[in-house]
């Protein structure tokens, strides 16, 4: 399966249309990549140092550097630093803190990670790599590439740049310190476990708890794709609009490593910075900003990365292994060359289902019963719920190959039409003994469509504001339920649920009828409409809606479980393909004129099954960890800074070589495991915490009365109850604190509710 | 509290009921609301038998008399874990340290 680099040599030749031989341009330039070709662009000594990383730890003797590097790492601004500088060394004279300039290079030297810059076009059409990199002017808007002011006959000086992070000296920093490289040996224990465990129980796994329990990647364990010590890895690619009131796209990719255990993978500190793409404008050709980033994947995919592994001090070849690529569902076609989700072959995970449209309009919409009346209009008949296709079934390679041979704009625009390929996807130019094929790496995100897509529709379809066609009469709609004052009141509800919520639930829900419209957040639709939407709309929304919702809110709560049992999967499966196949019939009743009501997710979550059993749980390669990325990073970031992009890339360079330095030291930052004080550990990583009674108190008759039963149960018979001492909150193994009602009713402030607890009696 | 030579420690809880069947069934097991029975519910049980830290919201469900709490559920719990979100003391919990009366 895939191309051999013969194969694409002779499909680039035969490619005439000038954006597909762009295409093919970045895909034979990325099979062909090494660490010493032009396009590589690492620093000399970068390439030196990894090539031959080094063996022993730095020397953290230095009490001068250790601080440095700690004041360093507070996200010091140039100014702050030295302020601090000074007044530490007006204090100690003796000391000898770093200048900023000089703890920068340490830091650099240190981490061993420094950013390959490159150049872009001012207005963010493309970037100057692979088959651009020659260019003096931007071939899409002509803007010039140089700035003429700091340009010189010697040497020409980029208008605009952009910073790439090289994932491989990040993974090398990760082996290095023993502590470190026993954790990123958690994948290949873990994947034993689980080989050892499908042995007995028929090659089905108990249930579904991490991409390791998917089958794609258990098969490239097993077929040697994936060996031990090679690095697992997701990309995520996002944008982000840094200022809310104007255009300010930033386009930030990371990577994650499945090679640590779920617990530490998604924190802060071990997802790793790919590259940042500064706006304010969209990236029109994205394979040209990711270019360098892959590119440097696979030639030390191919060349294999050195890693000293200072646990077992030895040392041996990795060869990072890219497992899945994901983003939101219009980032999804820029990453795959897919038409996207208004195409006819519109499946982001290219299923191949033929979508329908209206006479007269592009939009197609993945619709599987055929409408009424449709006449010749649409002769695709009804297509059965349990008969559809799987994920990454439509013939990829066949249908890259037609893209590819077409020769005038028609015959391409067909072939785009009946293939749902706009370009081959630049993942094509990875050798297929390193990466899940495409169309198979491509990921889903059941963080947009369960969090925001579903909410987008179902919400605008209950209050009857959804846009309907003029044939189409609302007053129809019987579903449309939640207008004036029964939207109102039902908005009421969620807001007034808010101090029943605890605090580890993070925000709540805001009154969904006043602030649906401002930035309601992914975690907010979260709650609201499978937390509590199935209990509010009970006897508001009427039947069948209700029930047909119920259906949708079981089977997303059991697909965004980290742990999901095979018969839950099954049954989560069944509810959702229920959901979706009874939407159709309620909702759209076959009318072409509510084609539109069938949203690209409805089609989505019939392929979320499935896809566990392929890739494990769907929240292990969702975008909650890019969100969050973007988050902290923007939080970072100094937003009345004028050069905001560059200053977003100085913090993820930052963040790149601050981890790096963490996981080489990691006695620099403080152990984040110490115990409030006064707390009492009770074991099992359960933690009593203050306050706490200081004398014992004798209990009310009818509590005594429950405890002398327990007692007794346990054959101890006592006449009356002893006293007790109370202590105000329980914090639990999975980080929850649960407070006493004794604490929460002496509280000036009611707080958020965190009394009512899930009790398991074994 | 030593029991048989253990030091254990107990909470006292006041159990909810069974959910309200019908909602339970009809909902496909979305809608788990109880009733509250306060201290006539009481129950002692060890701390370790606390799994995690829900919701219950009070609602009246039309055609349903009294009120009824229904429970959430932190949405994929396990994600707490995984982004090693730290709780937040409120009003300044952290520092609370002192023994009370």
């Amino acid at each position: 399966m895939g191309w051999t680099d013969e194969d694409l040599e002779q499909l680039h030749s035969m490619a005439r249309l000038e954006d597909i031989r762009d295409a093919l341009a970045f895909i034979t330039a990325l099979r062909k990549a090494s660490l010493d070709d032009s396009f590589s662009r690492l620093p000399v000594d970068a390439l030196q140092r990894l090539r031959n990383p080094p063996h022993e730890l730095p020397d953290t003797t230095d009490p001068d550097l250790i601080l440095s590097l700690k004041f360093y790492f507070a996200n010091t601004t140039i100014k702050a630093y030295n302020t601090i500088r000074d007044a530490t060394m007006e204090r100690h004279p003796d000391d000898d803190i770093y200048s900023h300039h000089r703890i920068k290079c340490t830091a650099a030297e240190l981490s061993g990670v420094v950013p390959i810059v490159h150049d872009m076009c001012p207005n963010t059409c493309l970037a100057f790599t692979g088959p651009y990199a020659d260019l003096d002017r931007c071939p899409r808007c002509g803007e010039e590439r140089w700035d003429a002011k700091k340009s010189t006959a010697q040497k020409k000086v980029a208008r605009q740049t952009f910073d790439t992070f090289p994932v491989g000296p990040q993974l090398q920093a990760l082996w290095l310190h023993p502590d470190h490289a026993e954790k990123m040996r958690w994948r290949e224990e873990r994947t034993k476990d689980i080989l050892n465990e499908l042995k007995t129980t028929g090659g089905v796994p108990h249930a579904y708890e991490d991409i390791l329990h998917g089958k794609q990647y258990l098969d490239a364990c097993q077929s040697g794709q994936i060996k031990d010590g090679d690095s697992v890895l997701m990309l995520s690619i996002d944008g982000a609009q840094l200022y809310e009131s104007k255009q300010s796209d930033c386009w930030i990719y990371i990577w994650v490593l499945f090679d640590h255990a779920p617990e530490e993978r998604y924190q802060k500190k071990y997802v790793l910075p790919g590259g940042i793409i500064p706006g304010p404008k969209k990236p029109k050709n994205l394979d040209s900003f990711i270019f360098p980033g892959l590119h440097h994947l696979h030639a030390i995919q191919t060349e294999g990365l050195v890693i000293w592994d200072g646990a077992q001090k030895r040392q041996f070849l990795s060869h990072p292994f890219l497992f899945v690529a994901t983003a939101d569902g219009p980032g999804m076609a820029f990453l795959t060359g897919l038409v996207g989700h208004s195409g006819r072959m519109g499946c982001r995970l290219y299923c191949g289902l033929q979508g329908r449209h209206k006479p007269g309009a592009p939009t197609y919409y993945p619709v599987l019963r055929r409408p009424e009346n449709s006449n010749n209009h649409d002769n695709q008949p009804d297509i059965l719920i349990h008969e559809l296709p799987i994920a990454g079934s439509f013939n990829y390679e066949r249908n890259m190959e037609r893209i590819i041979c077409c020769k005038t704009m028609a015959e391409y625009e067909l072939a785009r039409l009946e293939t749902g390929i706009s370009k081959p996807s630049i993942f094509c130019g990875f050798d297929s003994a390193h990466i899940l094929l495409v169309p198979l790496c491509f990921g889903s995100d059941i963080m947009h469509v369960a969090a925001i897509n579903t909410g987008d529709l179902l919400i605008p379809l209950w209050r009857g504001t959804f846009r309907a066609e003029p044939t189409d009469d609302r007053s129809t709609w019987t579903w449309a339920v939640l207008t004036k004052a029964t939207w109102k009141a039902h908005g009421s509800l969620i807001a007034d649920a808010t101090p029943f919520l605890p605090g580890s639930f993070d925000r709540p829900p805001r009154n969904p009828a006043e602030k649906i419209n401002s930035g309601y957040k992914a975690w907010e639709w979260l709650l609201y409409l499978y937390g509590m939407a199935p209990a509010v709309l009970y006897g508001v929304l009427p039947e069948p809606y209700w029930t047909n919702f119920c259906r949708l809110a079981r089977g997303l709560r059991v697909m965004q479980q980290y742990h999901i049992s095979h018969s839950d999967l099954l049954d989560g499966h069944r509810h959702l393909l229920d959901f979706a196949d009874e939407f159709e019939e309620i909702y759209y009743q076959r009318r072409m004129d509510r084609l539109h009501f069938i949203r690209p997710w409805v089609h989505s979550i019939t392929h979320i099954g499935p896809e566990t059993v392929n890739k494990g749980p769907p929240i292990c390669s969702s975008q909650w960890t890019m969100e969050r990325t973007i988050g902290n990073l923007a939080q970072e970031i100094r937003l009345h800074n004028s050069s905001v992009y560059a200053n977003l890339s100085q913090r993820a360079a930052r963040r790149c070589q601050v981890n790096a330095i963490k996981a080489i030291i990691p006695s620099i930052e403080p152990s984040n495991n110490t115990s409030p004080k006064g707390s009492l550990d009770i074991g099992r990583g359960y933690l009593l915490l203050r306050r706490r009674e200081r004398t014992a108190h004798a209990v009310r008759p009818c509590e005594a009365q429950v405890i002398l039963r327990y007692l007794a149960d346990n054959d101890i018979h006592v006449t009356s109850a002893p006293p007790v001492t109370r202590w105000a909150r329980l914090r639990l193994p999975n980080g929850q604190v649960a407070r006493s009602a004794w604490k929460e009713n002496s509280m000036s402030k009611q707080p958020r509710m965190a009394r009512n607890v899930k009790v398991c009696f074994s | 509290m030593t029991l048989c030579d253990q030091e254990k420690t107990f909470a006292l809880i006041s159990e909810f009921s069974q959910p309200h069947a019908e909602l339970f069934e009809s909902s496909f097991q979305t809608v788990f609301a109880c009733h509250h029975h306060g201290d006539a519910s009481l129950k002692l049980v060890e701390v370790f038998t606390i799994q995690s830290v829900v919701a219950m919201i009070p609602h009246h469900f039309p055609g349903i008399d009294g009120a009824l709490f229904y429970l959430v559920e932190r949405p994929g719990l396990d994600i707490v874990r995984m982004s090693g979100v730290k709780e937040e003391g409120e009003e300044g919990e952290e520092g609370d340290i002192l023994d009370e009366d």
